[in-house]
């Protein structure tokens, strides 16, 4: 009796992972093609590879059609860009974050509800009204206007997400470290800044990737090629040759996806932790 | 307060309030003026009334629009946000936790993908040559190729979204689950209670909020999302695939449908900004965010 | 040196956590801050601190009202219930923390961390972090580091609460040794009455805000001021009995349905001169009610509890149950009759209405 009832519990397993491995596949099939597709010189079925090329990543070396920019300035421009929206994001929410969340002032409560509110505010809606305010700054086909205005919309979740993190520090410790002789900005430098670590490492991991990933900013308000980020380069490619250079196509994109595939394989447990600290509705 | 304790709190809060106010306070102002001009390429501020909103009336597209975003928002968050997201989060809860944690992170993987690329994958898959995954399945099987994008644009721009939405319900509810406490189920368990019976009577009931939450939030996002649909299907064939957050979009910045009307881009992005704002104040009140403004605990600066 | 606090009260918005506070606390002295959680205990300990600003009153350390000064400034040293050691610097940086927040030359900190860490024992601990510590080690740690600066005045916030029973009571007798070496006016918060009585010169017991009493543990369990002390002290607690009392013939009676005392004459006379109205609070503690099965009140045994040294007898009055310390050997079982009787010149007498103690002279 007790052994067939433990034989039921292991099929009941073996049926979940059989249902998340089979649901799971296209994420694991798509992947895995951007690896096989960029070295092949062609595949069948889809996916079997036949024969090695490196012809495929011919874009790293020269210019892979005419008009396309140097894949390397490209590059060089969304580092620009995803280390551009991290730098600002953390600097900004991490001083913000702690003032809303530990000092008493005048206007507190009014910050902290802005905040909470624009912070779950779907900021996309604002593309147009961004389109002419990048415009009169004169930032418009520049790498650094898409900085300024992501982070700008990223501000209040990175805020809100900060708070949270300042939140969970223990007041004795502060406390503490105001009784043994420390004023306010050194317990900041000296204690919080430590202790909100975590959280200071999966924003800045966060905003990166954020950052690296952009679409619909870059593609609206860069048009000329020496400003593109990857995200242009691998757009226009799928708008020239949609489903006739797929070669190329998984070699770029497997290019572009590399940094986030590390840094998703190492740093997952803090982008979690953002992801869940950022919905923590109604608790 | 000392004189300095109000400049640091200057100093610190500065930076936020000029950014925020620079591209989130002035574009929201801005996309609702712009929505009453006709304003183009030229960018004039010439004052129409709601001449925009008027042809926002007329427009025999809109129906269409409001139509495909009732289906798009809906479907995606029937099928995948919401219920798939679930299951997964449960399935997810049901192994071992090592085994989950690395499920739970292959699904969240599309999240943070570039858009384009996450598109490229699906375009391969999608693909309506002989290249594409789904097709070689099909010849295998016997079958013709198939134009998936063009014959089945619904069934594409759900499952390609609810690939990326899924993830976040999943991540929410598992954690949501994770927070029962182990003797509500092994209570459930000594009781008799079946695996199924388990999920039924404790853990469904116990994520409620979680759930109701997942599903406002999506809801929004959905609303305004649109990337995916402009990578995939371009919002064909013929607007078969254009939500309303696209068609805003369009209207704007895409040549194809007409001289960028930024004007009657703006009133349509109004409404959503205006959806927007009404539905953070619901939160707001849904959610209790009052609940969670803690006052400090230290009165020096 | 002597702190003072004079006519403090601390609000947040409605609430009153401390409602016009007088306490005076020696030189050297030790004292403890005892009352259920949620009295305002720790409120009092932070606005000495200087991390709270008290609503109204002032707080005198010496002559000096410090109200308005920076906690850095205070020469305190403050011990807090979860150690709030720094997880990110090791022991060492954790105990000279204070010293370099004061740029003390190097060789001096070292100096003063050794001579701390030798007076508790963690010398061998100096290169750890906080999290390789057990919980009594982190208590040592955070003690160092409250001693490290020489405070004039050492502050502890439930200071034995998060550690095991055994340790605890170790710790206790430790405390109190070194607090008398290091003459530190001393001023712990705890809502363990066992910790306060044994520990503190002096007990300050704390109820909604207000001071109860404030006075040593001989005084605070055998003349408590009021129901709450008296309630609030002693384990097992007091037994209670509401009575009146009557006066016939010149002798005076405490009457109820189920029990008939006669008080000594001058016990009730006082009793009577004292007292507002005729309803009294009979209170008797566990160890001063003999069982003997020839006279007293008769009552029924609802449950032996045998705790080692003695044994703790539930006998049912009534209503109510009254709770009797006795020693073994003793034999009888539940449902059995008992007699009891009160040790009449250890009962308490106290005013139903205003709760105060009726045998306690007039102030």
């Amino acid at each position: 009796m007790v052994r067939g009832e433990k034989r039921e519990v292991d099929f009941l397993k073996i049926g979940i992972y059989a249902f998340l491995f089979l649901a799971s596949l296209p994420i694991f099939l798509g992947f895995l093609w951007l690896f096989i597709g960029s070295v092949s010189k062609s595949l069948t079925y889809g996916i079997i590879p036949e024969g090695l090329s490196l012809r495929n990543w011919r874009f790293l070396w020269k210019i892979p059609y005419p008009g396309y920019p140097d894949v390397w300035l490209t590059l060089l421009n969304t580092l620009f860009l995803a280390f551009g929206v991290m730098i600002i994001v953390v600097a900004v929410s991490t001083m913000a974050g702690y003032v809303i969340s530990r000092m008493k002032f005048p206007g507190r409560s009014f910050l902290l509800a802005s905040t909470l509110i624009l912070h779950a505010f779907p900021a996309i809606t604002l593309l147009i009204g961004l389109y002419y305010v990048l415009r009169v700054l004169n930032l418009l086909d520049s790498v650094m206007g898409v900085i300024l205005a992501k982070a700008g919309l990223f501000i209040p979740f990175a805020i809100w997400i900060m708070k949270g993190f300042f939140d969970g520090v223990s007041w004795d410790m502060e406390m503490s470290a105001l009784i043994d002789g420390a004023s306010r900005f050194q317990v900041f430098r000296k204690i919080m800044l430590p202790m909100v670590g975590p959280g200071i490492a999966g924003i800045s991991i966060f905003a990166f990737i954020t950052g690296w990933s952009e679409f619909i900013f870059v593609i609206t308000f860069i048009r000329k090629p020496s400003a593109w980020t990857l995200t242009s380069y691998v757009n226009s490619i799928i708008g020239d040759f949609r489903f006739v250079d797929f070669g190329l196509l998984a070699a770029i994109s497997l290019f572009y996806v590399i940094p986030v595939l590390l840094f998703f394989i190492f740093t997952q447990k803090y982008l979690m932790q953002i992801t869940v600290g950022g919905l923590k509705g109604g608790r | 307060m000392s004189k300095r304790a109000l400049l640091s709190l200057v100093v610190f809060l500065l930076p936020g309030l000029i950014f925020t106010f620079i591209f989130f306070i002035i574009p929201a102002v801005m996309t609702a003026i712009m929505g009453f001009t006709g304003m183009d390429y030229r960018f004039q501020w010439n004052f129409i009334g709601l001449g925009n909103y008027i042809r926002m009336a007329k427009d025999f597209l809109i129906g269409k629009i409001l139509l495909n975003t009732t289906v798009y928002v809906i479907g995606t968050l029937a099928v995948f946000n919401v219920t798939f997201g679930l299951i997964l989060a449960i399935l997810t809860s049901s192994i071992e936790e090592k085994a989950g944690i690395f499920f739970r992170g292959v699904w969240l993987l599309p999240r943070f993908t570039p858009p384009v690329v996450y598109a490229v994958i699906w375009l391969w898959i999608l693909s309506p040559t002989e290249n594409g995954l789904l097709n070689t399945l099909r010849l295998l099987l016997g079958l013709e190729t198939m134009d998936w994008i063009t014959r089945h644009p619904w069934g594409v721009i759900i499952v390609t979204n609810g690939f990326i939405g899924a993830s976040m319900g999943m991540v929410i509810f598992a954690a949501a689950i994770k927070s029962i406490p182990q003797d509500y189920r092994w209570a459930a368990r000594v009781d008799g209670a079946s695996w199924l019976q388990e999920i039924g009577h404790i853990i469904l009931p116990m994520i409620r909020w979680p759930l109701l939450f997942i599903t406002a939030y999506q809801t929004l996002s959905l609303l305004t999302s649109y990337e995916y649909i402009l990578l995939i299907t371009q919002g064909g064939p013929f607007y078969g695939t254009t939500v309303w957050s696209l068609y805003a979009y369009d209207v704007a910045f895409s040549s194809y449908a007409g001289t960028f009307a930024f004007g009657y881009g703006a009133a349509l992005a109004t409404v959503l900004v205006v959806i927007g704002i009404v539905a953070s104040m619901i939160y707001w009140r849904i959610f209790k965010f009052k609940e969670m403004m803690e006052e400090p605990k230290i009165e020096i600066t | 040196m002597k702190v003072i606090l004079k006519d403090l009260s601390k609000h947040f918005g409605e609430v009153k956590a401390v409602d016009d506070l007088d306490l005076e606390i020696d030189d050297g002295e030790f004292v403890a801050l005892l009352g259920p959680s949620g009295c305002g205990k720790t409120t009092i300990l932070l606005m000495i601190a200087g991390i709270y600003k008290p609503t109204k009153g002032l707080i005198y350390f010496d002559e000096r009202v410090v109200n308005n000064i920076l906690p850095k400034d205070r020469k305190i040293g403050m011990v807090f219930q979860s150690y709030a050691l720094y997880p990110h610097m090791t022991v060492f940086s954790n105990i000279v923390f204070p010293l370099r927040l004061m740029k003390t030359a190097k060789e001096e900190m070292k100096e003063r961390a050794r001579k701390v860490a030798q007076l508790v024992r963690i010398e061998e601990l100096l290169d750890r972090k906080p999290g390789q510590l057990s919980g009594g080690q982190q208590q040592r740690v955070a003690l160092c580091r409250a001693l490290v600066k020489e405070p004039e005045i050492l502050l502890l916030d439930e200071p034995l609460s998060n550690l095991d029973a055994r340790l605890r009571i170790m710790m206790r007798s430790e405390l109190k040794r070194l607090q008398k070496d290091l003459g530190i006016t001393t001023i712990f918060v705890t809502h363990d009455q066992l910790e306060a009585l044994t520990m503190a010169d002096r007990v300050a017991v704390v109820n909604l805000g207000c001071l109860q009493q404030f006075s040593g543990s001989d005084e605070l369990y055998n003349h408590p001021k009021n129901l709450f002390v008296a309630g609030f002290i002693g384990s097992p607690p007091i037994n209670f009995i509401d009575v009146s009392l009557e006066k016939s013939d010149g002798r005076f009676l405490l009457k109820s349905r189920d029990l008939e005392i006669e008080l000594p004459k001058e016990i009730g006379s006082k009793a009577e001169n004292n007292s507002t109205s005729s309803g009294v609070v009979l209170g008797i503690r566990p160890e001063h009610i003999l069982i003997n099965e020839k006279e007293g009140i008769e009552t029924e045994v609802y449950v032996v509890e045998p705790l080692g040294r003695e044994i703790l007898v539930s006998a049912k009055l009534g209503d109510s149950m009254i709770k009797v310390l006795t020693s073994p050997p003793f034999k009888a079982d539940m449902g059995d009759k008992v007699r009891l009787s009160f040790k009449l010149d250890k009962i308490m007498l106290f005013d139903k209405k205003t709760e105060k103690s009726l045998l306690l002279d007039k102030d």
